[in-house]
């Protein structure tokens, strides 16, 4: 059975500005650093890994979920939304 | 601000399952972000910050207001047939699938570290919870997309691969 953590579960529901959002984000650090490829798990040990394999498939079917959304470009009705915003400011 | 799009998108699709509802989600993400520009701290992280938003949005207003969004399953399909013919479409199609199927938390732990490449600790932020709690999720989430993945689409890793999935299942149960 997968045994599920239920500390930490936090719903900050009708919060819109929670406390990463007041604090400002770091930069942004290696992308993918947690995806795919092999990576071990941290409750190593205890489960059963999952293959290589199997993790690379999933980490590419995820990267490719996101590509397919830079291929598709910005759609104009954001494109327009943030420089019609964004001019005044300039 | 435009750069960070695609990845609102992604983000506001595995949400929504719906790319019309995601895309209103994400205007509306926007249209809040810039109302509030001056709380951005310069030098930090802008696709963070809108992806904080927009989950904050959809937390407070969308979920309340929708309670069927969970049906995240059969919505999916709905992208994926606006997107044009290409290689793997199946593939991918049973990969949402499978996505949509997994619970909220884990689910968009996954989509934020594995697709749009946040760290642990950034999604942490996001999230507002401990670093451990979202390795934890994340680790859940990919075992159980590979059982929901094996079982589904018994060819979808290779027949060797998806038996040993099931294998390494059942050994759990």
């Amino acid at each position: 059975m997968i045994s599920y953590d239920l500390s930490g579960t936090c719903r900050p529901e009708g919060d819109f500005m929670s406390a990463g959002e007041k604090l400002g984000m770091k930069d942004r650090k290696e992308a993918d650093s947690g995806s795919a490829a092999g990576k071990p798990a941290g409750a190593a040990g205890k489960k059963p890994q999952l293959s290589p394999e199997i993790q690379a498939k999933i980490g590419q079917q995820l990267r490719k979920f996101y590509d397919d959304m830079v291929n598709q470009g910005v759609p104009d009705r954001f494109a327009d939304l943030i420089n019609r915003l964004d001019e005044p400011k300039k | 601000m435009l750069a960070a799009i695609p990845g609102l998108r992604a983000f506001a699709v595995s949400l929504c399952g719906n790319v019309d509802r995601a895309d209103d989600l994400v205007q509306e993400t926007l249209i809040r972000a810039l109302a509030n520009i001056e709380s951005f701290e310069p030098g930090t992280n802008m696709s963070a910050w809108l992806i904080t938003i927009l989950r904050n949005l959809y937390r407070s207003e969308y979920r309340k207001r929708r309670r069927e969004v969970e049906d995240a399953t059969g919505s999916y399909q709905e992208r994926l047939r606006s997107l044009p013919h290409q290689e793997g479409r199946v593939e991918m199609q049973q990969f949402l699938t499978a996505l949509g199927k997994l619970p909220s938390d884990q689910r968009e732990a996954l989509i934020l570290i594995g697709a749009l490449g946040f760290s642990h600790e950034e999604v942490a932020n996001i999230c507002g919870c401990a670093v451990g709690t979202i390795k934890s999720r994340v680790n859940r989430a990919r075992r159980h997309l590979a059982e929901l993945l094996a079982i589904e689409g018994p060819d979808y890793f290779g027949p060797d691969r998806t038996m040993r999935a099931i294998l390494s299942r059942s050994e759990r149960a």
